[in-house]
């Protein structure tokens, strides 16, 4: 099994892709005044089995201060007590 | 949801049931539908990968798009109060009368390590299960499968990703398993990969191009059968000999992760 094609889209995007997240910030949502692109990542449990590689694939972002990584665990719907009925009547 | 969408970019990397059903007993009919909201919003998933029933773990929906290489399997609706039509008594003796198994299966979609799975003997203990998941999972989960049980408990547990089977994943030891491929890996990575690539040819909606985690049993009549899907949350821990190849998927799903990221920063 080789790895070359992992490797291969690091290098080709790690410059360019810098650049153009930039760029982005410029449409971001009018909610959103950090200038940073804003990521939220709903993970289920603690230990996801993912989360590790999506660390590693925006380390690059979060390393040039480009991005806010947010996550939400069951555990914190639960502690913020969002329970049925509040989360489909909005509540 | 609400959070989800108030961002620049959502990401979802568990199966939506995880502890949504089974700790806050949420309704996943009416999760799958709330999820659909995020159809238009950049991130993963989105679009038609919303209906990915692997992503879902919508089983009963995989399995019967590939029929030839599943067991078979029947789908009961779970009812209210223990009101179960007709038409659902009928399909289920039926089902039973057709196959003639020693042994029967009640298992949920939407769970993982069999969670409330129960065998029966014949239509009446099937019944008796039916009446239990009525009272405690009517209005969690929206149907339960009836498939003949299955003899051999070995289960492989293949790695697949982008369409092709990378490593056998450690596994559990259950009671009653007898290896069926031990002379012949081979096999169950080519029968792995032909089911993913049978999925494929099946639905757009399911993500190959990511992991997935095919488990592989056999069928009382000695075949190759797909017993389930996994994605997000499969565990792939590998044996002791070959750690690597976890290390090299997890650089692989990192790729596949950056992939999912770059395509709402335009190159």
């Amino acid at each position: 099994m080789s790895d070359s094609w992992p490797n291969k889209l690091y290098s080709l995007i790690s410059n360019e892709s810098i650049r153009q997240l930039s760029k982005k910030q410029k449409t971001r949502h009018s909610g959103n005044t950090s200038g940073k692109l804003v990521i939220h990542c709903f993970k289920g449990g603690y230990n996801s089995p993912q989360e590790l590689a999506v660390i590693e694939a925006i380390s690059i972002f979060i390393k040039q201060d480009l991005v806010i990584y947010e996550t939400m665990t069951c555990d914190d719907v639960k502690k913020t007590n969002w329970t049925r009925s509040r989360l489909w009547t909005g509540y | 949801m609400d959070w989800l969408l108030d961002c620049d970019i959502h990401l979802i990397i568990t199966h939506l049931h995880q502890n949504t059903a089974e700790l806050l007993g949420w309704n996943i009919s009416t999760l799958m539908y709330e999820v659909q909201r995020l159809y238009s919003h950049d991130g993963y998933p989105y679009r038609n990968r919303l209906r990915d029933p692997i992503f879902l773990q919508n089983k009963f929906s995989y399995l019967e798009l590939i029929p030839t290489i599943t067991n078979r399997t029947l789908k009961i609706v779970i009812r209210q109060t223990n009101n179960y039509t007709k038409e659902d008594l009928s399909s289920i003796k039926t089902f039973i009368d057709d196959i003639k198994a020693e042994k029967w299966m009640l298992k949920l979609g939407f769970v993982t390590n069999s969670f409330h799975s129960r065998s029966a003997k014949n239509y009446e203990e099937i019944l008796q299960h039916l009446k239990h998941y009525s009272k405690v999972l009517y209005g969690i989960y929206p149907y339960v499968m009836l498939q003949p049980y299955l003899l051999n408990r070995k289960e492989y547990k293949v790695v697949v990703f982008d369409g092709k089977a990378q490593y056998i994943a450690a596994s559990a030891k259950h009671r009653g398993e007898k290896s069926f491929a031990k002379d012949n890996m081979e096999s169950l990575l080519n029968f792995a990969e032909y089911a993913v690539m049978m999925l494929k040819e099946k639905t757009d909606d399911v993500d190959c191009e990511g992991l997935i985690r095919v488990d592989i049993m056999q069928s009382n009549s000695h075949d190759m059968i797909v017993n389930e899907f996994e994605s997000l949350e499969a565990c792939i821990w590998s044996s002791e000999r070959c750690v690597k190849q976890e290390g090299i998927i997890c650089r692989y799903q990192a790729a596949f992760w950056r992939t999912q990221l770059l395509k709402f920063i335009p190159l």
